[in-house]
């Protein structure tokens, strides 16, 4: 029998790189100066036991696993992310090891990212690590400076990225929410491909059902959802 | 003002027993009733019981903790009996209840199926859980993940 455990670990801050206003990546070591083992999209929970939250908050690595350290991308949100967007450098956080299964197994297959915001995090970690693989990336943002990565993501070659704004017309990228039809519309066949969508619950919710009605297969759907509210 | 206390005292006794709940607007559809009234395939213990896979996930601690047992049919590689038990609210009830029935309908999932179960898929089959309750519907199938996972290494060995 297999239990899981959960490890806690402590993680030491070596780094914190401001990515927008209200996001920041904290960038961690292990007490041996190493990091765990871990696969690109998953994530580790984040342990204040004073809040009376002995479950912790789960934040998705953004690091890919080539990185010296491995990163957790944080929006300020509530009281336990703004706790830890305000932690320094040499800090430490007691924390779970990687966990969580936002991966493919399938080493070859055309992966669309359908996200939002903060969403991209685990995607940052997926698309490092896989140069080779194609995206599709469909990322929502209600203003242009709220986008995360942007210059990484530009700069990548395997892929092939859509912005959309929503709160403020933005030259260059496309003014409204995503619809199913800038997805669909733009593969020849769903068969193929793998979808991954991350973000809030609702946001995950009603793409994961449009896709299903479009005829997509439950087990080629991946997602991870959060609180965004 | 009877009403404003009430709901005072119920928030504060909940706040000091650390349990996630929403008092304000708890809505369950009558799928979600139905299981957490009727939980199917629920593991009542029995030492003679021969799992192939188990997966635990979540802690007491935690206010949440859930057990899968899987059996598998080695020769279509589908799961032949998927039980659980779980230390859990009404929403880890009914959504594992749930996801023990999708594990196991139309001759049960192949175990590729089975591992890419996703909280979106039970939520939607239980005609939707508050947000607030998303969580409960991740350990069931997480367990199962798990139970899974313990399935194939002990094949390995």
């Amino acid at each position: 029998m297999k239990k899981i455990e959960k490890n806690k670990a402590v993680y030491i801050i070596k780094d914190i790189i401001k990515e927008t206003s209200d996001v920041s990546t904290l960038k961690m070591v292990m007490e041996d100066n190493t990091i765990p083992l871990f696969r690109p999209g998953q994530f580790i929970t984040v342990y204040f036991e004073e809040y009376g939250t002995p479950e912790g908050k789960s934040y998705s690595i953004s690091s890919s696993t080539k990185e010296k350290t491995i990163n957790i991308t944080v929006k300020a949100m509530g009281e336990f992310s703004h706790r830890l967007c305000k932690m320094k450098v040499g800090d430490k956080i007691h924390a779970s090891l990687p966990y969580g299964f936002f991966y493919s197994e399938n080493k070859d297959s055309h992966i669309i990212i359908i996200t939002g915001g903060i969403g991209i995090a685990p995607f940052r970690s997926i698309i490092l690590d896989n140069p080779d693989r194609k995206f599709d990336i469909y990322y929502s943002n209600r203003t242009e400076s709220d986008i995360i990565f942007k210059k990484e993501l530009d700069a990548l070659a395997n892929k092939n990225i859509k912005y959309f704004i929503t709160k403020e017309k933005s030259k260059g990228h496309i003014n409204r929410r995503i619809e199913i039809k800038d997805i669909l519309g733009n593969i020849k066949t769903i068969k193929d491909k793998e979808f991954f969508i991350c973000g809030g619950i609702s946001f995950v919710r009603d793409f994961w059902k449009k896709l299903r009605e479009n005829g997509v297969k439950e087990e080629m759907i991946y997602t991870e959802a959060f609180f965004s509210h | 003002m009877k009403k404003i206390i009430k709901k005072k005292v119920i928030k504060k006794i909940i706040k000091s027993k650390n349990v996630c709940a929403d008092v304000e607007d708890w809505v369950y559809s009558d799928i979600v009733k139905d299981h957490f009234f009727h939980p199917r395939n629920i593991f009542f213990d029995d030492e003679k019981y021969m799992a192939d896979g188990i997966g635990i996930v979540g802690s007491p601690a935690c206010g949440d903790m859930m057990s899968v047992w899987v059996k598998i049919d080695k020769k279509t590689n589908r799961i032949k009996e998927c039980k659980w038990r779980t230390f859990g609210c009404a929403s880890a009830i009914a959504s594992t209840s749930m996801m023990s029935v999708m594990a196991l309908e139309n001759g049960g999932m192949t175990l590729d199926q089975a591992k890419r179960m996703t909280p979106e898929a039970i939520i939607d089959r239980l005609g939707g859980l508050p947000d607030r309750k998303y969580h409960c519907s991740v350990l069931g199938h997480q367990a199962l993940r798990e139970a899974i996972e313990d399935y194939e290494e002990n094949r390995k060995k």
